[in-house]
């Protein structure tokens, strides 16, 4: 396989080190150009060949932003990956970036160990993550439709097994949802506030969301959401008591489940069990808590962005175990069409629909006004 | 044309919105009011947020307030919504009255709907006792003895309630073609209430959260998906005035999936089959 080319552009010269070291380590990509002035890349870029940038979030003297624009509005088919330190001006700005284009980011603390086993393991996966969407790119451009198609047989044949298996969700037993879940990914913060800024503010079933984050952002995004989103939105804490009329989020950096309490209450417990499908919080480990919190509830899932198969178990136990209504989004309006294809082809979405309609969608059904 | 929403014009729409609907919105939430709204301004080529409120304020155009409202709610509402207040109604509740009643003990029985919205909640419950007394009931006790008030914040929808006309998207929100027999008639596309049930239920515009009721006066209160949109303070607030009028051993129902926070220690949880209540102790 022919490996990508990759621009680093950060203005420490032992960052640019460490990380050329790491890249290099993927076995996937290798450094062609690291440059410690933004401007200085954009004119290389003008007559040389990448496929993908890792930009510093906190660039001095520049605005990472600014060259975040530029590099998209340029050179649209480059992918773009941010470096964030960690701090909160980093976190702000990497959030932001994710709005404008970037397709995911890495955290990358100066000094790290470059063998660190969990970063080289996040960059192979965006690393194929790209280079499945330029391949796949360049089949519908050739227009040969031959190419992809051995895989989509064997995935509708699996399909068919599954579906049998798969309790069919009962419309007649749903009467409105006690509960609606949502997982996202890469590109997940910017699905999400699409999602969260469309509820009407009397929507009053509870709702809890799992992104794939570090730490350290989740409080930023929390904060973010909150201020576009009608309903009170918090980070989900070790025994909150979950009431309609609320979003949770799970923190970054641990799983979030939860337990049946005392008089059907229900309470979000915070654990810091291993990494499931390479990430924490997972949602599989959520949904399977919720599996057995909910039984016989109706639960409304809906699966966003992100690469990946996380949720995918999860759900196949919400089905199996509660009345479970599953909504996938589109691979048009996806960043990476990963998580929701990997439902959409266990036979597990009932729906597949554009990011503009989910809420309003979410809306109908939990109000049960749907069939 | 000034499209941006001042700190002022906010505050207006903050009170506004929450003097007609009871959602208190925070002050982190006004780039959502004015993304919500910005469409019925240039709709309406309106000069600005201001405008737009005293526009809504007049109330001269009832469907341009009913569009704001729409913008930022979605008013849910349900017959017979969630099954089990119906059931520990019917099992547990209606039985004894009724035996009271009988032996002389107890005159009415009075039930209060706090948020009742457009009426689907003090109608259900009206039709719930007189289905109840049709079947179980001696015949000497009829509806007229169950005293049922309802109250909401707002005069346009409870105006709605008071005509008892519901539109047919309405009617498909848990209604069952019995109870659509029993108790309604068709008029066009309009679906319009008995009289009966019309005359059981008392409407009334009522501000939950600043203005007092009697104490120790009902049997029962429906406080259903209301407290969740208040603040913790104001929650609390109208929690403690609710204990208040309920006499003792009086009954609570909330949303089935509410949490309340009894500070004051006064009401006992109970549960009957699925379904939780709650009882004034004494």
């Amino acid at each position: 396989m022919e490996k990508l080319k990759v621009l680093i552009v950060d203005d420490d010269v032992m960052k640019r080190k460490e990380i050329s070291e790491m890249v290099e380590n993927t076995g996937m990509a290798s450094v062609v150009k690291a440059s410690g002035n933004a401007y200085l890349a954009m004119e290389w870029l003008g007559h040389n060949e990448v496929q993908v940038i890792l930009l510093d979030a906190v660039i001095t003297g520049e605005s990472s932003l600014e060259i975040l624009k530029t590099i998209k509005d340029q050179h649209n088919s480059i992918e773009v990956i941010l470096i964030s330190d960690g701090t909160p001006q980093s976190a702000e700005i990497t959030l932001e970036g994710l709005k404008n284009g970037a397709l995911d980011f890495v955290k990358i603390v100066p000094g790290a160990d470059t063998r660190h086993e969990g970063l080289k393991n996040q960059l192979i996966i965006l690393f194929s993550q790209i280079t499945i969407k330029m391949n796949t790119l360049k089949s519908a451009s050739h227009d040969r439709p031959e190419s992809g198609r051995g895989l989509i047989n064997s995935a509708e044949r699996n399909n068919q097994e599954t579906v049998e298996k798969i309790r069919q969700f009962d419309p007649l037993r749903w009467t409105r949802a006690d509960l609606v879940l949502i997982a996202a990914s890469t590109g997940g913060p910017n699905a999400l506030e699409v999602v969260c800024s469309m509820f009407p503010a009397d929507f009053n079933t509870a709702i809890l969301i799992v992104q794939h984050i570090p730490p350290e952002f989740t409080g930023a995004m929390v904060e973010s959401l909150g201020r576009k989103c009608l309903i009170p939105i918090t980070e989900g804490q070790d025994g909150d008591v979950i009431s309609p009329h609320h979003i949770y989020i799970a923190p970054g950096g641990v799983h979030m489940v939860v337990e049946q309490a005392k008089y059907q209450k229900k309470t979000i417990r915070l654990i810091n069990t291993p990494h499931v499908n390479g990430v924490r919080p997972s949602a599989d480990v959520l949904f399977k808590s919720l599996a057995s919190a909910y039984e016989g509830s109706n639960v409304l899932a809906v699966v966003l962005t992100g690469m990946g198969n996380d949720g995918r178990a999860g759900i196949a136990e919400l089905k199996k175990r509660c009345n479970c209504f599953c909504i996938a989004q589109s691979e048009e309006t996806c960043v990476v069409y990963g998580m929701p294809r990997s439902v959409n082809e266990a036979g597990l979405a009932d729906e597949v629909i554009d990011l503009k309609e989910i809420t309003p969608r979410i809306c109908k059904i939990a109000a049960g006004r749907s069939w | 044309m000034n499209n941006s929403l001042s700190p002022r014009e906010f505050a207006l729409l903050q009170k506004y919105i929450e003097e007609h609907s009871g959602i208190e919105l925070g002050a982190e939430k006004a780039y959502l009011i004015e993304s919500r709204l910005s469409g019925l301004l240039e709709n309406y080529s309106l000069g600005s947020y201001e405008e737009l409120f005293y526009k809504a304020y007049s109330r001269k155009d009832v469907i341009f307030t009913r569009q704001v409202f729409d913008a930022i709610t979605t008013n849910e509402t349900f017959w017979f919504r969630d099954k089990t207040p119906w059931y520990i109604m019917e099992d547990l509740l209606l039985p004894q009255y009724i035996r009271e009643m009988q032996a002389g003990r107890r005159v009415n029985v009075r039930i209060w709907s706090c948020a009742c919205s457009s009426g689907q909640e003090p109608y259900s419950i009206a039709m719930s006792i007189d289905s109840f007394l049709k079947k179980n009931g001696p015949g000497d006790i009829g509806l007229e003895r169950f005293k049922i008030m309802a109250t909401d914040l707002s005069g346009s929808i409870l105006d709605l309630a008071k005509s008892g006309r519901y539109d047919s998207v309405s009617m498909e929100r848990g209604l069952d073609p019995v109870m659509i027999d029993r108790y309604f008639t068709r008029e066009g596309n309009r679906w319009l209430i008995s009289e009966r049930i019309k005359r059981a239920v008392d409407f009334r515009q009522f501000n939950l959260k600043t203005e007092p009721i009697y104490s120790q006066y009902y049997d029962i209160i429906f406080c259903r998906n209301v407290l969740i949109y208040f603040s913790e303070l104001t929650k609390e607030n109208i929690l403690h005035k609710i204990i208040n009028a309920l006499k003792p051993q009086g009954v609570l129902f909330i949303g089935a999936s509410e949490i309340i926070k009894d500070a004051s220690g006064s009401l006992e949880m109970d549960t009957y089959q699925d379904g939780v209540y709650f009882r004034l102790k004494g």
